[in-house]
């Protein structure tokens, strides 16, 4: 498992890169990182319902300015690295071990949050330099920084990673262990509860005067149409 | 003052070597790589015009101002900085070729476009694309399969910011300052809004099936009252993320009352 976890913690700094600093692709997105995890760790779906359940939850957390949200790649990393490990070992209650990984991780996205704002000061830091400094400037020096910078992002995001990964893989492979059906019951509740919290977080991004209205039409059109489909009893 | 010799590429309209402008709009991708809170994208600005800093100033001092400039204060959208790199290639050339009133509407041009191009980009890119794509991932996800809605999502999402990041760069180094006409022309807020309303309506859908598909599931008390209280939740989570309150707390928040009812209706 050591290697299954570093190669977890390696693809966490590699993503780290296109979330923070190389073209910003959306590889970076929860949902591409949570599926690519869980597919490292042998549980692609797995890992997919956490990206999925990710992408809804920070879909209103914008990185507009200098605003630094919580690192959604890492979490998803992690969750899913964990998820698809949890859901291959207790098929039982998927959805608990799902909620549980993500509970998890999100205290490593806050870290990782604070590291890219420490690394943002260190280019603060070195812009200034360069801009006092009496030696010429050369494309190299650019490169040079660029290049450390690159490189300090994919080694913070590997760290965590790891140590994400690799902590949870002792912690709640003890906690699920455990006969709590009670708490398992209810966060198999919160798994399905946790994509409404997304809906809302997308009528709050959106925020236009009559997107209540727009959505509130479209849930009450669909519920009777599935409802009188017979999906409901 | 001796002048500096004129390259044979020089000579000709626009000609700045394609390999070199290539070469810029490859390293504006890691734009973002040095980003500080001081002067944000300055650094990756004189990164991703090094190469043709270097080519246009054979002349030291001249290269040392050239780089100097780029390290001013510069902040856009990521995707929409194409422009500004694009119009900063013409501006920069057509300065070094001794016309040096380019340099100075430069350096305003890019104090300009700073506000309006990173307010249009969040709102287009992170405000309507995004979500868009997300949304209907999620719904392509659940009823079609989930193997392919990560590449719905990816292609969707690249397929526009790439090409834009593309044909801003080529239309600022063809057109200019002029280049911000052409993207009047775009219309990105109303792209945008358009963009909403579809997700809108995906998420309408969503909000409605999500509970039809949790019926039952985990042993959740099955009724109407479901519905009901998946409503409220929405309500009650739209509004305390009005009110500032992170979604971690409300995750949080939800996990917790789920459990704490699991453990009442025991």
């Amino acid at each position: 498992m050591i290697w299954e976890t570093l190669g977890a913690g390696v693809l966490a700094g590699v993503l780290g890169l296109d979330r923070r600093s190389v073209v910003q692709a959306g590889i970076a997105s929860p949902l591409v990182a949570g599926l690519l995890a869980g597919l490292w760790m042998g549980g692609p779906l797995a890992g997919l319902q956490v990206g999925l359940l990710l992408s809804l939850l920070w879909l209103h957390e914008l990185p507009v300015g200098g605003v630094i949200p919580p690192d959604d790649t890492q979490v998803a990393v992690i969750a899913g690295a964990l998820a698809a490990i949890l859901v291959s070992e207790n098929p039982d209650g998927a959805s608990a071990w799902i909620v549980l990984s993500i509970l998890w991780a999100i205290p490593f996205g806050l870290i990782a949050q604070r590291l890219d704002g420490l690394a943002r000061g260190l280019n603060a830091l070195a812009s200034r330099r360069l801009l006092q400094s009496e030696v010429p400037l050369e494309r190299a020096a650019f490169d040079h920084l660029t290049g450390l910078a690159v490189g300090a992002t994919a080694l913070s995001g590997t760290l965590v990673g790891c140590v994400g990964v690799g902590a949870g893989l002792v912690v709640l492979r003890q906690v699920v262990s455990l006969e709590l059906n009670l708490v398992w019951r209810g966060l198999t509740w919160a798994y399905h509860l946790i994509p409404l919290v997304g809906v809302a977080g997308c009528l709050l991004l959106v925020g236009r005067p009559r997107s209540g209205w727009i959505i509130a039409m479209m849930f009450a059109l669909s519920a009777t149409t599935l409802l009188l489909g017979g999906r409901l009893e | 003052m001796t002048e500096e010799p004129v390259e044979p590429w020089q000579a000709r309209a626009g000609a700045l070597p394609w390999p070199i402008r290539l070469r810029v709009f490859a390293r504006s991708l890691l734009l973002q790589a040095a980003w500080n809170p001081e002067r944000m994208q300055n650094l990756g600005m004189a990164f991703a015009l090094g190469p043709a800093l270097d080519v246009l100033y054979p002349d030291d001092e001249r290269r040392q101002r050239a780089y100097r400039r780029h390290l001013e204060l510069f902040n856009a959208h990521p995707y929409l900085a194409a422009l500004v790199l694009g119009v900063a290639l013409r501006l920069e050339r057509e300065g070094s070729q001794g016309d040096t009133g380019q340099i100075e509407l430069l350096r305003s041009f890019k104090l300009g476009v700073i506000g309006s191009l990173g307010a249009i980009g969040d709102a287009f890119f992170w405000a309507s694309l995004k979500p868009f794509c997300v949304v209907i991932s999620v719904l392509w996800a659940m009823l079609i399969g989930w193997q392919s809605a990560v590449w719905v999502f990816l292609i969707g999402f690249n397929a526009v910011h790439l090409w834009l990041r593309w044909r801003c760069f080529q239309e600022g180094y063809r057109q200019g300052v002029l280049s911000t006409v052409w993207l009047q022309g775009l219309n990105l807020p109303r792209q945008g809004r358009r963009l909403k309303d579809v997700a809108l309506l995906a998420t309408g859908f969503f909000a409605a099936w999500a509970p039809l598909r949790a019926w039952g599931a985990g042993g959740i008390p099955a009724g109407m009252a479901w519905i009901g209280i998946m409503g409220a939740l929405i309500l009650t989570s739209w509004y305390l993320l009005k009110t500032g309150v992170s979604v971690v707390r409300l995750l949080y928040g939800v996990c917790a009352g789920s459990v704490l009812v699991s453990f009442i209706l025991e």
